[in-house]
């Protein structure tokens, strides 16, 4: 609890180390001797005051004189030691006629308390025997005001006597082993409170420091101001709002892809043998067909089919007869993955398994009545090239690219028709599902070769290319527009008079040129000086007839000629036109011209040409400060041309591109108008045979070899028939061993920024005759006719178009 | 729930890839063949990584042969993400992807395989799997 007289609190002190003594009034305090030390049993803090060592305070206390009828406490904690035995001391002693003081005497035998408290006469009270030693004991005098001026003496909460006492002690207080009476015992907590008797009925004795007052200032003025202070109950309450976390187990697993490796004897691979053909004896082979992974061959009846050609889509055809009672879900079906493989089935279980097609159901289709299910598959080679990026469709097919021919905007098929446009080759899936680019040109030594042992009788069927299938010349009409600056560098020397002829110049009273003429009639004709120097008049005096001619100051504005170079700066648009004829002369020679035409444009896209030369002769007027973005430079007499930057879509480099596209695609349409020789053939079941083999035939008076463009795979179970029918392709014109030339796929060149001569001239006419106008007219030639003439160039180019013949002879 | 990430017969992931098939001779004569498949995801903004220390550890597709020592095993199987990358790769050995691949066609990794074995009698052999590491799906 806190103390209620702690503001009447004027002197406190604890005598311990950190907090030793208070006084609130700025009274001297004086220490005497170490007034800090330990210890006693129940001490409160770490310090008492020792009066043994002689150690003592004092206080001059004038404000704190305790005057008549006024309240006051002065209270301690004070032990009396073991070793007292003699006399009487005094611990503490207010000093004067109404002197006060506290005390321990021996006088009975026992030490005991005495108070003495003096006016006119001496009052002395001895407490009870102090039994404990060396314990600290609460000792008080506490005074009361009006009737009587009741003073008590107070020892461990024990009220001991009552006196009136109204005088006032002196003004000094003594706290400790006072120099007179020499108390031996230890102190602490010595507190004066003035204007309060705290003990005036048994009390409590301290169990704890007592509190220290606030300091103030003393003799500072105050000044008080009620401060009303509402404590009321606190508003308190809480919110809420419900966080939901789920958590959730993470995604995990691993992915695994099983590797097939179906291992077989190297003349199944190559094809010289097959499990469908029989060695002296019926062949026994069986199709092995799986449906989202699982064998349905057991299920399998009729035919089963496999279908593929260059350019197009894998497909194969096969039934089903599930067995009665099964339930299934047909519409999931679409899209499951489907394989086909034929084996040797000669064991009872399959060997020599090789893969005829990998694809996806496309379409499956119940008939009910028989209870079949019959499934249309396909490698899905369009749906493939749609998901593909451009720039893997690149990477595989490779070719040609131009924004100005093709459409920029294409993606997945469209652009993957684009690029094989522009190359001699067909984009196809492998049976074992790949994509894949077979080249047209067949190998040289072939991956098989079939005689009649093996091809059917009759079922060679040679299909020779008409006439109107063949182009064997693609004339390429390809125009280029684009804009160039040019600049015109026209050289004037021009003297109208001379040493010679100055005499009679001005006897004959003509009229000297003036300078500023010059630049004014230049500007006049549309020109801009580019350099210039002027003749001035003779420096010297010249003898002119009978009188002289005399320089002066004013002649510095005249001048005899000049020396300029002047220059004319315009825009040409230029459109390039080339034809570029793309060909295979062989083949020309030998079946005829067989033309088609292709053509493209490209225009080079440019601000504003007509703005530019604008821009260009402001700039050199000086009547603009933006720079022209393409100008040409100026080189006397010459015109000098400069190419303007472009979009990168439409520059010289672009247009490049695009005829070298073109060209790419000339050369595609004549190889393969000219492999339209065919040869078709159905051998047993060959699983070898496919669009990437070059097969050569010797049969039926028939040598041919040549690239298979079409293979299909024929498996009938109920007739055990096997077979593989095949197209292949037949590049024959010129006959087998001719080689054609070939050009390089390049556009040919365009025309090129440069110089070129001036081949005019300027005319001037300075009229100087005294009656005359004194006017100089310059006049310069228009465009050059061969600057003119560049604004439509037309570039024929021929390029030689490759074709590798196939062998292809007919025995009749 | 199990990762979206797998194999792939295409580029554009259409068609997921049921198996590797590859032709060899009996003879270990023919010539080695190089297929290819696609490991990614068409789901839509996913991460994939190594369930041992997600963004550190590598994704890794390993040829594990189910029969060691017979038949086609894991040193007949190259693997690499380029076909030119397949001449310097190590038999056998695992293909490092990375430790992230996204979701999404464009950012599928290819997988070359190249099978190349040495004289074997006549049969269909599958005991390779190409099989990857334990790996986590994670939102991007």
């Amino acid at each position: 609890m806190a103390d209620p007289y702690i503001n009447d609190v004027k002197a406190l002190f604890h005598f311990d180390t950190v907090n030793p003594t208070f006084d609130n009034a700025g009274h001297a305090v004086v220490e005497t001797g170490t007034v800090q030390t330990a210890s006693v049993s129940g001490q409160f803090g770490d310090a008492v005051m020792d009066c043994a060592n002689g150690a003592y305070v004092s206080i001059t206390h004038a404000d704190m004189v305790i005057p008549d009828n006024e309240a006051f406490t002065l209270e301690a904690r004070v032990s009396v030691p073991t070793g007292l035995t003699v006399g009487s001391t005094t611990t503490w002693w207010i000093a004067g006629n109404d002197a006060l003081a506290i005390g321990v005497t021996m006088a009975l035998g026992d030490p005991d308390w005495y108070f003495t408290i003096r006016r006119d006469i001496l009052i002395d009270l001895i407490s009870p025997a102090i039994s404990a030693r060396d314990v600290l004991t609460h000792i008080a005098i506490s005074r009361l005001t009006g009737s009587g001026n009741k003073l008590y003496a107070c020892v461990a909460g024990a009220l001991l006597a009552l006196y009136e006492s109204s005088g006032s002690p002196g003004s000094v207080m003594y706290f400790g082993n006072l120099p007179s009476s020499a108390f031996p015992g230890k102190v602490e907590e010595i507190r004066f409170t003035q204007n309060v008797a705290r003990y005036s009925s048994p009390y409590t004795p301290p169990s704890a420091a007592f509190d220290d007052p606030v300091p103030t200032a003393p003799g500072a003025p105050t000044a008080t101001l009620p401060l009303s202070v509402t404590v009321a109950a606190p508003v308190t309450g809480s919110s809420a709002l419900p966080l939901s976390v789920t958590v959730a187990a993470p995604v995990t697993g691993s992915s695994a892809l099983a590797l097939r490796v179906s291992v077989l004897p190297a003349a199944y691979l190559s094809g010289i043998e097959s499990v469908c053909m029989g060695d002296g004896q019926a062949a026994v082979w069986r199709e092995i067909v799986t449906v989202g992974g699982v064998d349905m061959t057991a299920q399998l009846i009729g035919d089963v089919l496999v279908d593929a050609g260059e350019g197009q889509a894998r497909i194969s055809e096969f039934t089903l007869r599930p067995p009665d009672g099964t339930q299934l879900e047909l519409a999931g079906w679409t899209g499951l993955p489907v394989t086909i493989d034929v084996a040797d089935y000669s064991s009872g279980s399959p060997l020599y398994a090789m893969r005829l097609f990998s694809g996806v159901i496309d379409t499956p289709s119940l008939d009910k009545t028989s209870s079949t299910i019959s499934l249309r598959c396909t490698d899905d080679l369009q749906g493939r090239c749609e998901a593909m990026s451009t720039a893997a469709l690149f990477a595989l097919i490779g070719g040609y690219e131009s924004t100005a021919v093709f459409d920029k905007a294409a993606v997945g098929w469209d652009y993957a028709q684009d690029r094989l446009s522009t190359v001699p080759a067909s984009l196809d899936i492998s049976p074992e599902g790949e994509m894949r680019v077979t080249q047209w040109q067949s190998k040289v030594t072939p991956d098989l070769t079939l005689d009649a042992s093996v091809v059917g009788d009759n079922s060679l069927r040679p299909q020779i290319a008409g006439r109107a299938q063949i182009v064997n010349e693609v004339l390429i009409d390809f125009g280029y527009r684009f804009p160039r600056v040019k600049a015109e560098g026209w050289p004037i020397s021009w003297v109208y008079v001379d040493p010679m002829t100055f005499a009679q110049f001005i006897l004959d009273e003509n009229w000297f040129l003036q300078r500023q003429q010059i630049p004014a009639a230049i500007s006049a004709a549309g020109g801009r000086i580019e350099s210039i120097t002027y003749d001035p008049l003779p420096n010297y005096i010249v003898p002119v007839g009978a009188g002289y001619f005399s320089p002066s100051s004013a002649d510095l504005d005249l001048c005899q000629g000049f020396a300029a170079v002047v220059s004319f700066d315009y825009a040409q648009t230029t459109t390039e036109t080339h034809h570029i004829a793309v060909r295979n002369q062989e083949s020309i020679d030998r079946i005829g011209l067989r033309q088609t035409q292709i053509s493209g444009a490209l225009t080079g896209v440019y601000p504003d040409i007509t703005a530019t030369e604008t821009g260009i002769r402001l700039y050199k007027d000086k009547s603009s400060g933006i720079p022209p973005a393409d100008s040409a430079p100026v080189v006397a007499e010459k015109t000098s041309s400069a190419d303007t930057t472009l979009t990168t879509e439409t520059d010289r480099a672009a247009a490049d591109a695009a005829m070298a596209a073109l060209i790419a695609i000339a050369k595609a349409k004549i190889w393969a108008s000219h492999r339209n020789n065919r040869i078709s053939a159905a051998v047993p079941l060959i699983p070898a045979i496919d669009l990437d083999k070059t097969v050569a035939i010797n049969a039926d008076g028939i040598a041919a070899r040549g690239k298979v463009v079409r293979v299909v795979h024929r498996m009938s179970s109920s007739n055990g028939s096997a077979t593989t029918e095949f197209d292949i392709a037949l590049c024959s014109v010129a006959g087998y061993g001719i080689t054609h030339d070939e050009d390089p796929t390049a556009a040919p060149a365009g025309t090129s920024a440069g110089l070129s001569n001036l081949t005019g001239s300027v005319n001037i006419t300075y009229n100087s005759g005294n009656t005359e106008d004194h006017q100089i007219t310059i006049a310069f030639p228009g465009v050059e006719e061969i600057e003119r003439a560049n604004a439509n160039p037309i570039i024929s180019t021929t390029i030689a178009a490759p074709l590798v013949e196939d062998l292809f002879t007919v025995t009749i | 729930m199990t990762v979206s990430f797998t194999f792939y017969a295409d580029a554009g992931l259409t068609i997921p890839a049921t198996q590797v098939q590859a032709s060899q001779a009996t003879d270990g004569a023919s010539a080695a063949v190089d297929r290819v498949v696609y490991y990614g995801s068409n789901a839509s903004l996913k991460t994939l990584v190594a369930n041992s220390n997600p963004y550190v550890d590598d994704i890794v597709i390993t040829p594990v042969d189910s029969v060691p020592a017979s038949g086609v095993q894991a040193t007949h199987v190259k693997l690499a993400t380029s076909q030119a990358g397949l001449a310097g790769a190590t038999a056998g050995a695992a293909l490092n992807l990375g430790p992230t691949i996204l979701s999404g066609k464009e950012n599928a990794r290819p997988v070359w395989v190249r099978v190349d074995t040495p004289a074997l009698s006549a049969a269909v052999y599958t005991d390779i799997t190409l099989t990857s590491n334990a790996l986590r799906e994670e939102n991007s």
